[in-house]
């Protein structure tokens, strides 16, 4: 049951980036698996230490070479969600070409794990619990102070926001990339655990849409939006669990 | 009166029958004249995958509905076919059903739930497993499927490509096509005089989706075996890629396939899947090659 809760709370990390691009960043980011499995590819080139360190600053770097493309080619919400599929499917196939073999295992790194009310959960595990909590704190804490007031405003009309003098752009950029880098420490994080191949971000990209559009349908606006896909994460995952 | 009709549609379509439609001809049957093996089966290939870009062209040029899961009749026909041939007639309805069910939502929203469909379809269709003989077949291995000669396969593409090339045409001219063009333009406005919208949404959704999965079946055919690759994701991007380089006219449709076929076996050589970084490049340029067509999704 821990693990579950624990792999909920990761799905709700992605989730919300998901949503956090597609209300601020006003596309649907079909790049997001990509960066997972960029970051995975990143810590087989360096210490695991090091690669968490390289892959959110890589992720960074990408994420902002995306927004930058969007925009300046893109109009609408259709073609800044093809420039981001575009931009996963070279992630991909450069990881492809670049590491030939078709999937490869981190190896030399221990796999430990504790012991949570009797049951064993890995370690890593626990990092990505932690740095899911990090992300909600902090974005419950903006949220909830007066620049949270700009990231809903964008959020619910970003055209008037921007009238009013709220920088979009900025928000936008800094969600973009973000976001990226968000995923991208994730994949560096669960390297270990996984066997890394390049279509390995797809399922989870995937169950990250789904969950997001589901949340989506019980409304609300700001921390209450945020907090309704960490509850359906968790319910996901707890289900799943059941069933399987 | 009804024949009347028909011709005028004849000679409509007869003033179109220029340079387009003898590039067609010339296309394929070129092949033929030069008995080489690989010309024939790239050409073949490529002949499928035109199929696959008019069934999506079909959609998205008269209805407006633009459809990234054509993958899914394409890739459930030619699983169908390996599993259970009697029931692959199922296969476009089941799409057509599906298609429909998504229209629900509005043209937007119907890009990404086809596109995040086709990755579900895609790594589901890598457990699809069935026991045939006390021997579990399927995964990721697929199926294998009766296979026709090279020769057999061509003329099959042939007849399915011209046959569904001319069909395209001269529905495109007739009245339904027209009232599926005013459906695409503004559906309130089709309502207001009369079209019954649903009625032409399902006429286009399942003659896109028909052709859709006969190219399906051509291609496990042509091969002999399915994989999970036919619900791949490459495939769903296939006809909008093809279309992107070559245009949006019904011939681009074949141009773009012959483009991509051939540019990806002769590439596959030095960087194997290199098409799909083409894919990437022009995914990532679209937005300024739609200006550069002059087209809006």
């Amino acid at each position: 049951m821990i693990s579950s809760i624990i792999y909920g709370f990761f799905l709700a990390l992605l989730s919300c980036c998901i949503t956090l691009n597609y209300r601020i960043g006003r596309f649907l980011n079909l790049s997001y698996g990509s960066f997972f499995t960029l970051g995975a590819y990143i810590s087989l080139l360096c210490k695991y230490e090091t690669s968490l360190i390289l892959s959110s600053v890589i992720g960074f770097l990408v994420g902002y070479l995306m927004y930058l493309t969007i925009l300046k080619f893109s109009e609408d919400i259709v073609d800044s969600t093809l420039i981001s599929l575009g931009f996963g499917i070279a992630i991909e196939e450069i990881l492809r070409i670049t590491f030939r073999a078709t999937h490869v295992l981190l190896t030399g790194i221990e796999v430990e794990y504790v012991e949570i009310l009797n049951e064993k959960v890995f370690v890593f595990d626990l990092y990505i619990f932690l740095l899911s909590l990090i992300f909600y704190i902090a974005l419950s804490i903006t949220l909830l102070s007066s620049s949270g007031l700009k990231l809903k405003f964008a959020e619910e009309d970003c055209e008037l926001a921007e009238m009013y003098g709220v920088d979009v752009e900025r928000l936008r950029m800094l969600v973009i990339s973000g976001s990226s880098s968000i995923a991208c420490l994730c994949g560096s994080i669960l390297s270990p655990m996984q066997a890394i191949h390049p279509a390995m971000g797809w399922s989870i990209l995937v169950i990250s849409i789904m969950i997001s559009a589901i949340s989506s349908v019980f409304g609300g606006i700001g921390i209450r939006r945020y907090l309704c896909v960490l509850i359906v994460s968790v319910v996901y995952s707890v289900v799943l669990e059941v069933i399987f | 009166m009804r024949f009347n009709r028909f011709s005028c549609i004849l000679c409509s379509v007869r003033g179109d029958l220029l340079i387009r439609d003898l590039l067609l001809v010339i296309i394929v049957f070129a092949p033929i004249l030069t008995q080489n093996y690989s010309i024939l089966w790239i050409s073949t290939l490529s002949m499928i995958y035109s199929l696959l870009v008019i069934s999506w062209l079909f959609m998205e040029r008269q209805s407006g509905w633009t459809s990234f899961a054509h993958s899914i009749p394409f890739g459930l026909a030619a699983y169908l076919l390996a599993i259970y041939p009697y029931a692959v007639f199922i296969a476009p309805l089941a799409s057509t059903a599906l298609f429909l069910t998504i229209s629900k939502l509005d043209r937007v929203k119907f890009v990404f739930v086809t596109f995040v469909l086709t990755v579900v379809f895609w790594l589901s269709s890598f457990y699809m497993v069935i026991e045939r003989n006390g021997i579990s077949i399927g995964g990721e291995e697929g199926f294998s499927v009766l296979s026709l000669y090279l020769s057999e396969s061509y003329i099959f593409a042939v007849l399915l490509l011209i046959s569904s090339y001319v069909f395209v045409r001269v529905l495109e001219k007739s009245s339904i096509g027209l009232k599926m063009a005013a459906m695409r333009d503004d559906e309130e406005a089709a309502r207001a005089i009369g079209i019954n919208v649903f009625k032409y949404r399902f006429m286009n959704f399942v003659i896109s989706c028909s052709i859709a999965s006969l190219s399906g079946i051509c291609y496990a055919l042509f091969f002999g075996h399915v994989s999970p690759d036919v619900f791949s994701i490459e495939v769903a991007l296939f006809p909008f890629i093809a279309t992107f380089i070559a245009g949006r006219a019904w011939i681009s449709a074949v141009v773009g396939s012959y483009i991509l076929v051939i540019v990806s076996r002769v590439f596959s050589g030095f960087v194997p899947d290199f098409h799909l970084l083409i894919y990437a490049i022009v995914l990532i340029a679209s937005p300024k090659l739609r200006r550069w067509w002059g087209v809006k999704c």
